[in-house]
């Protein structure tokens, strides 16, 4: 018989079964109903894909999720190695939490802290100052997994590289980074998600430019009064994560835990 | 050749944490900034600070973000001490499946889907939907705070029962003493999130409710009008809870980081 | 591939922490002999090994490869093999390219990368075609072991190094892996530096054996030699069993299987101490009998069918003059 969990846990899954896992069922529900809210249909899903107004969002939401995971990527990799596998051991944890600390600052506060230096730049609201603010906001999630899976390599394979003829270099590219290939992926995969959804960010910082499936969501519900597309958007968004995030957590054991 | 790569990589690293700080740093110069818009120096003044100060919606959307934080982070550290103090493996398992998701999930579909639920529910949306929107992700903050100190905790109060303490006794005097450094974490960064958070309450508030970061929402995106919409009084509002999110975030991030097992030994 | 001598000269080793592992090592590890590093942890013995492999750099001293100094050589130009106590096999790769990685860094063609893959899995008894495209962390604890062996040997190292290699492996498996290791080096006539505190592994493998102690060697010779002419009362617990028991100019070094229990009138011994039995332990072929002499108890080893006294017996224990050692410290 498989052993059955004890009741300590109830306070909290109950509270996560009422106000966190029920209301996507809610939501999933809303999705397959019509505007006027009889019956069951698949009309919003079908809208997403065939109105070209939806589906051009979509796109032009990935190819911002797209830009941003490969600035992230890039940003994030020398940082990750030199902090994972460079430092000393004073300054690591130091350095970990400096780079970590801004992901704690509400995306709110970060956008508008950040408009004050693209103004003092010169520059305005826009598709360049939005970028910059979606890197801003999604680095420390792209570093995260990257830094967890180079913190994993032990030094002794480095080691035995080494001994085995191969330089420097070699180690880096023949060991160092096939094994940080999980937690890439990872950080990848999570990027390219999260930031589809962002909308506070094109908001503030995206002036006429850059309008993200997150936008989108936040008009139909908050503005247009379009729930069912919202709803089918989002359970869309949701169930990508999902798979995503279950499929690299059995992959990658553990990158995206933190 | 090998030192001068590492040196490469350090410069970088530095230079990349100043890039992650230098927005707060312009940031808050700005609040103390004589003219009106970003971008142009009128001098030092601290005027936008007095402004503030005699600003009663700015008082009340203080009153009411703390009032939200102080319940949610005390309602979900509670709601997970329990969970972290087990060491059951099929507890922890099937804690940190659940916890998972409301933490990598985006809060946008996650707000929405809840203000759904709501209002199918007819109901009011306020304070208390606020409330439950901001636990519903701090409890899995809570857990995954609490459980290093937590696990250690239970794993005493199982010694101290062989010693002749009853359950309750054990709790109290050996638990929750030894998981108190995990319950204070719990307690400081669940207070910390849901103090600055801005898209669960958008949602959740419904009309007519403020916190801080709304209020900095509705001003930010209808700027210069009144004295209070002018950006370098956003800077100021701003800076106060950015300044604070960090001391927090810092020391918080510091802790997990020193704990964290280091490279082995070369 | 005949490996080098390998000479360490004053090599001193101090950690940023300031704990210094090494005080001033000098060793000579002959070429194409099992040298064994034996002494408890702590003791410096893996920072030695990882000095001669160039992952540590001396504070002072030298280390020379056949009389050529390579103190200031990166770890990957010394040709050395290393097999790390946690085997260090590289887990993104199969069994094939983690014995080949050493082949390709050093940029060898294809088809001789395979022929001498092939040569290193078949020498450490691992048929190439059924384990090549396995992965690492499907083998056993024991094949795992073969494999870390076969990529430090594919290279055709001057000198081989091992790191404890066996420490975590069940007693039959790593006794088999000994014997392999014997037939390999002989094979092959490699130097061997092998690193282990266990004394049982030391005797069965060995050649030379250097015994180190606080970062220092305190004694080197072959097994026979360090067993019957221990330097100091150290050497003499650490390597075998021995009593140690206060004596003239130091201590008296007797090892229980010299010890002899004497009947009534019989001689034939130099010394002679009477005691009362406090325990006797069975174990296998060897029965011991601890007696309680002046304070201080002597060991003896009996064989097994030797009359046995028992608990509380008033016995006579006795040793001859050549088979004492006395030690100064």
């Amino acid at each position: 018989m498989k052993p059955r969990p004890s009741a300590v846990l109830a306070p909290m899954a109950l509270f996560l079964a009422a106000f966190f896992y029920a209301p996507f069922i809610v939501l999933a529900y809303q999705s397959l109903q019509t505007p006027g809210g009889r019956g069951v249909t698949l009309e919003n899903y079908l809208t997403v894909f065939r109105d070209p107004a939806y589906f051009k969002v979509v796109l032009s939401s990935l190819a911002i999720a797209g830009e941003t995971t490969l600035a992230t990527l890039a940003l994030a990799l020398p940082a990750a190695y030199y902090i994972a596998r460079m430092s000393g051991p004073r300054e690591g944890p130091i350095l970990l939490a400096l780079l970590l600390t801004p992901f704690w600052v509400d995306v709110l506060l970060r956008s508008f802290a950040l408009k004050s230096i693209i103004y003092t730049l010169g520059m305005r609201e826009g598709y360049a100052a939005m970028m910059v603010g979606m890197v801003y906001e999604y680095l420390p999630i792209m570093f995260l997994p990257i830094y967890a899976s180079m913190l994993r390599i032990p030094e002794s394979a480095v080691a035995a590289a080494r001994v085995l003829g191969a330089t420097p270099r070699d180690v880096t590219l023949r060991v160092v980074l096939p094994l940080t290939l999980p937690g890439i992926v990872a950080g990848s995969a999570l990027v390219l998600l999260m930031s589809m959804t962002e909308f506070v960010v094109p908001a503030l910082l995206g002036g006429t430019k850059g309008f993200t499936v997150g936008s989108l969501i936040y008009y139909l519900f908050l503005s247009g009064g379009l729930w069912g597309v919202g709803a089918a958007l989002a359970v869309l968004l949701t169930a990508a994560l999902t798979v995503a995030a279950f499929l690299l957590a059995r992959r990658a054991g553990g990158e995206l835990a933190w | 050749m090998v030192e001068a790569g590492r040196r490469l990589a350090r410069l970088y690293t530095y230079a990349l944490i100043a890039a992650l700080y230098a927005p707060i740093v312009v940031m808050a110069a700005y609040s103390f900034d004589d003219s009106k818009f970003f971008g142009v120096w009128g001098g030092f003044t601290a005027r936008w600070y007095r402004l503030l100060a005699h600003d009663p919606q700015a008082w009340e959307a203080l009153r009411n973000s703390v009032a939200v934080a102080v319940a949610s982070a005390l309602i979900s550290t509670a709601l997970a001490l329990p969970a972290a103090l087990s060491t059951r493996k099929v507890d922890r398992d099937l804690a940190s499946l659940l916890t998972y998701p409301p933490v990598i999930m985006p809060e946008i579909t996650e707000a929405v889907a809840l203000m759904i639920m709501f209002l199918k529910l007819g109901f009011p949306l306020g304070v208390v939907s606020v409330v439950i929107g901001h636990t519903a992700f701090n409890v899995a903050y809570a857990y995954v705070a609490l459980t290093p100190a937590g696990s250690s905790g239970a794993r005493l109060a199982m010694a101290a029962r062989t010693l002749g303490a009853g359950p309750l006794e054990a709790f109290l005097r050996v638990a929750v003493p030894v998981s108190m450094p995990g319950i204070v974490a719990a307690l400081a960064l669940t207070f910390m999130m849901s103090f600055t958070d801005f898209t669960k309450t958008l949602f959740t508030k419904g009309p007519g409710f403020v916190t801080l970061p709304i209020l900095i929402w509705n001003r930010a995106r209808r700027p210069g009008l009144s004295p209070y919409t002018s950006q370098p009084a956003i800077a100021a509002l701003s800076t106060v809870l950015v300044a604070m999110s960090i001391a927090v975030a810092f020391t918080f991030t510091l802790y997990q980081a020193r704990r964290q097992p280091g490279r082995g030994g070369a | 591939m005949p490996g080098v001598e390998v000479i360490a000269e004053g090599v001193v080793k101090t950690y940023s922490g300031g704990t210094t592992a090494l005080r001033g090592v000098d060793l000579e590890a002959p070429r194409g002999r099992i040298t064994t590093l034996l002494g408890p942890s702590g003791c410096g013995k893996t920072t030695l090994l990882k000095v001669i492999a160039g992952l540590e750099r001396p504070d002072r001293g030298r280390i020379l490869f056949d009389g050529r100094d390579v103190t200031g050589l990166p770890p990957e130009r010394r040709n050395v093999g290393f097999v790390f106590q946690d085997l260090a096999l590289f887990p993104h790769l199969n069994v094939f390219e983690n014995v080949a990685f050493g082949l390709r860094v050093r940029r060898l063609p294809d088809p001789e990368v395979r022929r001498r893959v092939r040569w290193a899995l078949e020498l450490v008894g691992l048929d190439p075609g059924e384990y090549g495209s396995r992965r690492v962390n499907q083998l056993s604890g024991g094949q795992q072991q073969r494999v870390a062996l076969a990529r430090a040997l594919v290279v055709e190292p001057s000198v081989l190094l091992l790191d404890e290699p066996f420490a975590h492996l069940d007693y039959k498996i790593k006794q088999r892996l000994l014997l392999e290791l014997k037939r390999i080096q002989r094979e092959t006539g490699a130097t061997v530096v092998y690193v282990t505190h266990d004394q049982n592994e030391a005797m069965s493998v060995s050649h030379r054996i250097a015994v180190m102690r606080d970062g220092l060697v305190v004694q080197v010779g072959d097994p026979v030699e360090v067993y019957e002419r221990p330097a100091n009362s150290f050497v003499a617990s650490f390597f075998g069993e021995a009593n140690i028991l206060p004596g003239e100019g130091g201590f008296i070094v007797v090892r229980p299987e010299s010890v002899r229990l004497l009947g009534p009138g019989e001689d034939g011994v130099d010394y002679r101490l009477a005691g009362v039995v406090d325990d006797v332990v069975f174990q296998g072929p060897l029965v011991y009998v601890y007696v309680r002499v002046n304070g201080s108890t002597v060991r003896a080893a009996l064989p097994r069918g030797a009359p046995t006294p028992s608990v509380g017996d008033r016995v006579v224990v006795g040793w001859s003059r050549r088979d004492a050692r006395v030690v100064a410290e």
